[in-house]
């Protein structure tokens, strides 16, 4: 009888106790684990943003905008070159000498913009505005929100020391001697594609007379008047290969200029490419009339290895006119390069 | 028969105030457990909500990203100035305050938006403030009480509703 109350009694305190234990560990659980939840989710929105933010300002330190004002045709433009990552342009605003603002555009007041620019990617702008031989300040504003200034301006114009190296001496059109380099044209997809071999000035007779071969090389526009070149489809590059013996012919082979995408790929037809004052471009020459692109492979009795290649830049087209403008009735530039040679090992 | 009787009896009175001492016993238990289950229950979502508020007000303030991207001094009106400012964030801005400082003075002299008052909002701790849209550039013509001097850099500066500030400087 005596074991069988303890034993009843033994029962009950068991019981109280887990039910008390259970009460005790819910009440602190449901206010612990609320609390830590709140915390926790608090503290996971705050980082969210701090790294969205460090993310964003990251981004911004990245944006790298050359912006060039020049004059073409009488009309100011402005040329936008991303070196950077890929940007959007929202405004820009063009300021005259006297500091006022005259014109400013975004993107609820022109269609241009908002404006793409990947990277390595170019845009030429044209607001309008008639060159008033007076200092212009162009200002752009990104997506992100960095701003980038250019400013064109006709006080180095005068510098006699340039004018006579350009506009005498050498001419406008410049040349990176070390950028000369020779390509192979190879199909991608349905495209040919452009894959440099390395420098023109040794090319091997046997690699040249067995591959459809490119030349390129970087040149850059510094005419003194700071105007724009626009190259015809008539720019060509030659080579005069020098004969081994005395009184003997001259060989020739003759590459015209070709238009390329950023990725490499060469368009079916040449579209006139502009070079803009002080802004280096590589043109490639690879095809073997002018404007429709027809690459072709040097035939095998033309060379007589070793033999050295007199080469020469022609270009060709107009300065200073719109693209859109440059035809026949105005080409008004034409120059001779003469600078680089190449050896057919 | 008589003890039995009377053991019983104590025996049963006995049994009456243990439960009574029990449920009172759990009553009080239950009673000091709940209050200090809602004590610990409120403070702790107090301090969620103190926290919890200082956080939102953190990201407020990191989301608030705005550029004064151009001013121009007006060339008619000597006193005027436009003043073009940029969102660059993800929420719209709201502008409290712009100072028009001329540094170049030793004695700093200071205008604020006083004579072109920002339009009233109904935003909550903003009032007269301007409102840039996310993505936008907004321009704002301010006027001040003395004109601007031609060849003096003046300094632009704007408060966010957040607190962050951007500075600008610009010579006529």
């Amino acid at each position: 009888m005596i074991s069988r109350k303890l034993r009843n009694s033994r029962k009950r305190k068991a019981v109280s106790s887990i039910i008390g234990g259970v009460l005790v560990f819910g009440m602190i659980f449901s206010v612990g684990t609320a609390y830590f939840y709140s915390i926790t989710q608090s503290q996971f929105a705050y980082q969210k943003t701090v790294s969205q933010r460090d993310n964003f300002l990251s981004l911004q330190t990245q944006e790298r905008l050359l912006v060039t004002g020049m004059v073409s045709a009488k009309m100011l433009q402005f040329y936008l070159n991303n070196t950077g990552i890929s940007a959007t342009m929202v405004a820009y605003w063009i300021i005259n000498g006297s500091g006022f603002v005259i014109q400013y555009k975004n993107s609820s007041l022109t269609t241009y913009l908002p404006a793409y620019l990947g990277q390595g990617q170019s845009v030429v702008f044209n607001p309008g505005i008639t060159y008033a031989n007076q200092t212009y300040t162009i200002k752009v504003l990104t997506q992100r929100g960095s701003n980038f200034i250019g400013i064109y301006s006709t006080a180095a114009n005068n510098n006699p020391i340039i004018q006579s190296l350009t506009a005498s001496a050498i001419g406008d059109v410049y040349i990176t001697w070390s950028s000369y380099s020779y390509y192979k044209i190879a199909s991608c997809g349905p495209n040919q594609c452009l894959q440099r071999q390395g420098q023109a000035f040794t090319v091997p007779t046997s690699w040249a007379t067995s591959n459809q071969m490119a030349l390129g090389i970087r040149v850059v526009d510094l005419n003194p008047q700071q105007n724009n070149i626009t190259l015809d489809m008539y720019t060509t590059l030659s080579n005069l290969l020098v004969p081994g013996c005395q009184g003997c012919n001259f060989n020739t082979v003759n590459w015209y200029i070709v238009s390329n995408s950023s990725s490499g790929q060469i368009q079916s037809t040449y579209s006139p490419i502009t070079l803009f004052y002080n802004k280096p471009q590589t043109i490639i020459f690879g095809s073997k009339g002018p404007g429709s692109f027809s690459p072709f492979t040097i035939s095998g009795g033309t060379i007589s290895p070793p033999e050295i290649a007199l080469v020469f830049i022609t270009t060709h087209g107009c300065e200073a006119i719109a693209l859109s403008q440059c035809n026949s009735n105005t080409f008004n530039y034409g120059q001779s390069i003469p600078y680089v040679s190449t050896l057919y090992s | 028969m008589k003890k039995r009787v009377s053991n019983h009896n104590k025996s049963s009175v006995r049994a009456v105030s243990v439960v009574l001492g029990s449920v009172l016993m759990i009553a009080a238990t239950l009673a000091v457990g709940f209050a200090a289950w809602s004590w610990a229950s409120s403070t702790a979502v107090n301090s969620e909500n103190v926290y919890g508020k200082s956080v939102a007000s953190n990201i407020s303030y990191l989301n608030e990203l705005f550029t004064i991207s151009n001013a121009n001094f007006s060339s008619i009106a000597s006193q005027n100035v436009s003043v073009w400012i940029y969102n660059s964030g993800n929420l719209p801005v709201n502008i409290k305050q712009i100072w028009i400082s001329n540094t170049t003075a030793v004695s700093g002299e200071q205008w604020s938006n006083t004579t072109t008052k920002l339009s009233n909002t109904n935003i909550p701790n903003c009032g007269h403030c301007l409102t840039v849209p996310p993505g936008t550039v907004k321009s704002i013509m301010l006027k001040v009480s003395t004109p601007f001097k031609s060849g003096v850099l003046y300094q632009f500066k704007i408060l966010g509703q957040y607190g962050n500030t951007y500075s600008y400087e610009q010579t006529k």
